[in-house]
């Protein structure tokens, strides 16, 4: 069974009485353990897949079945509980809570745990330390370079044990090193097992991917998974 | 989420804009001052009027022309000109004649006056009286002797001055047989009372006791009207039936309830009443300013949810539900609302003993900070709900796209 099914899925935004279909009927199927791409030029509605694919927006028609389940219809709560289980975010803005410590966004999503999870402290740490930030755990963002936080961001997205990590342009603020970090630090993740699916809009960061899915106008045009 | 980490997530947040928190807090702060303030003000001159009561002899009953309708139409400024009602010395004798228990009467008349000696005046109160109003008004006489009968039947121009007129116009020499001028007319001082303090009626330390006789013939009264009379029951316990028997005997000598006799009882519980009314209204006052202090609450919690959509965002894109979101917000409005709520009671109640205590009586009641700490909460949390829906229902999309 694949963990992730689109089928015909549509979003229809409105903005001033316009109608703009971001999405425009895209079906795929996204395997257990893939590292995925999801490329293509501004405004062809590869943010918009990303955020349907996280369970972050709900999709106007279409199904999304998710390790089996239809979640395309559910309600907010639901939603949420979704994310926090199984989804784990990295975002081109880093979004780190800037009054909190690096330790402490680590932990955040367990505040939001629907069961608890024992030593999530010393995960946390584990964590930090695995991304090579073990002497920077106190500090707060704005004391960390861009590399850093992203780094931070991607030591929380694993927190919870997600299925899947979904990155939106994660190198997207980055100096070519920084950036070197975050896609080999992907990499790796990769090859312990997780499945990986990032959007962007470089190709050079798009050929380090298994498969890449070009998006244009709201629909798949290219996909190597075929 | 679970509380402890919502608590120490709000007093970070709070923490993080310090000006701002307590600025807004200041006006909670202000709002329960002014609650708990106005209420120990309301209180204390309460419970100030009725140790007054109490103080002023508890077998004493207070007969006044004048139907009673209120604390505010039966006191001893009545005028009784425009009713027709009046009391009469006949009235009295009646009274004293038919009442079957003992009694002591005692009728007055007060005015403003004037008093002079050499060159010092000063102003106090005529109390025209008779020889029992040192008995009844438990009044001690420090020098000299009291008004007697015969003062009173011949009109002579003896007067007894209180404590206050004796050390102010004869700071020097013993008053007692001395002459003063009242309004302009001559009168001999024959006693000097004792100090006693505000009582309920008035001061008798700034008073003048003159014969009520004196009061018609030189200060032009009207003839025969006793404003106020106090009838002091020789046992405190026949109060009640006194008061029973006075009303039967003047409603049958004037065909109608033209005139109020209380007793301690029914004065305490009339200005107890009243007083309770002032005090809630006091309190009103207080809380509209708390109302104030609780929309600049909302005020600064919706420019908070605007300035933190992104961390919303990011707490909603890592499992936040929407009621999650919720009891931060609303965690923080009642906190920021309740350490205001709690400063403004330290606040209050030292300006109370400290400060306000020196000039009006206070007194601060347990209700009255419960009541101002519950409702600075209830205000945190009412105006709080607002802002909070607003952030929770944010959509994490959009949220996270908020710059």
């Amino acid at each position: 069974m694949e963990l992730i099914q689109l089928t015909d899925i549509r979003k229809i935004y409105m903005i001033g009485g316009v109608t703009i279909e971001a999405l425009a009927g895209v079906s795929l199927d996204i395997g257990a353990q893939e590292f995925v791409a999801i490329m293509g030029p501004s405004g062809s509605g590869k943010s918009t897949l990303m955020h349907i694919l996280g369970c972050l927006d709900s999709p106007t028609s279409g199904r999304y079945m998710f390790k089996g389940r239809d979640v395309s219809g559910l309600r907010s709560d639901e939603l949420a509980a979704v994310r926090n289980q199984d989804m784990g975010f990295v975002f081109q803005a880093y979004n780190l809570l800037p009054q909190m410590s690096a330790l402490e966004n680590v932990m955040l999503p367990l505040s939001y745990a629907t069961k608890p999870v024992r030593d999530g402290r010393r995960k946390a740490e584990e964590l930090l330390e695995h991304v090579g930030l073990k002497d920077r755990m106190k500090n707060r963002p704005v004391e960390m370079s861009g590399g850093e936080q992203q780094r931070v961001a991607i030591a929380r997205s694993l927190m919870m044990d997600p299925s899947i990590i979904m990155a939106d342009e994660p190198t997207g603020n980055l100096n070519s090193k920084g950036a070197r970090e975050v896609i080999d630090l992907l990499k790796a993740l990769h090859e312990e097992g997780k499945t990986i699916i990032y959007v962007t809009h470089d190709d050079n960061i798009g050929a380090q991917a298994e498969r890449v899915i070009r998006i244009r106008d709201g629909l798949v045009v290219v996909d190597e998974g075929d | 989420m679970d509380l402890r980490d919502s608590y120490k997530n709000a007093t970070r947040s709070i923490a993080g804009a310090r000006m701002r928190s307590f600025l807004t807090m200041l006006g909670i702060i202000i709002g329960i001052a002014a609650v708990i303030l106005l209420m120990a003000v309301g209180e204390g001159s309460k419970r100030n009027i009725l140790a007054q009561i109490q103080g002023s002899g508890s077998g004493n009953l207070y007969l006044t022309p004048g139907a009673q309708s209120g604390i505010l139409s039966s006191g001893r400024n009545r005028t009784t000109r425009d009713t027709g009602a009046k009391i009469t010395m006949d009235d009295l004798k009646a009274i004293e004649a038919k009442v079957t228990y003992p009694i002591v009467v005692s009728p007055a008349n007060t005015m403003g006056i004037t008093v002079k000696r050499g060159n010092t005046t000063m102003a106090g109160s005529g109390i025209f009286g008779t020889e029992t109003y040192f008995e009844v008004n438990n009044l001690t006489i420090e020098s000299g002797r009291p008004i007697v009968a015969s003062d009173v039947s011949n009109r002579t121009r003896n007067v007894v001055i209180g404590a206050n007129v004796s050390s102010t116009l004869f700071p020097d020499v013993s008053p007692v047989g001395q002459l003063i001028r009242i309004n302009g007319m001559s009168f001999k001082v024959v006693g000097v009372t004792a100090t006693k303090g505000q009582s309920l009626f008035g001061n008798s330390d700034n008073a003048v006791i003159l014969p009520i006789t004196v009061g018609e013939k030189s200060f032009g009264m009207q003839h025969d009207r006793i404003s106020m009379t106090t009838i002091k029951s020789v046992n405190p316990d026949d109060s009640g039936a006194i008061v029973k028997q006075i009303t039967i005997i003047l409603e049958r000598k004037h065909g109608k309830v033209d005139f109020s006799v209380l007793d301690q009882k029914a004065l305490t519980s009339l200005f107890s009443s009243t007083l309770s009314i002032f005090t809630t209204l006091l309190a009103a006052i207080g809380g509209l300013s708390l109302i104030v202090g609780g929309i600049g609450i909302m005020n600064i919690m919706l420019v908070s949810v605007t300035e933190r959509t992104r961390e919303i965002g990011i707490r909603k894109a890592l499992g936040a539900r929407e009621r999650d979101i919720l009891a931060q917000f609303l965690i923080e409005s009642s906190l920021l609302s309740g350490i205001g709520g709690i400063i403004g009671v330290v606040f209050s109640v030292l300006v109370a003993d400290l400060i306000i205590q020196r000039f009006v009586p206070t007194y601060v009641t347990t209700s009255s900070v419960l009541l101002a700490v519950g409702f600075s909460i209830a205000v945190g949390i009412f105006f709080g709900v607002y802002p909070a829906r607003k952030a929770a229902r944010l959509r994490p999309v959009e949220a996270l796209r908020y710059e």
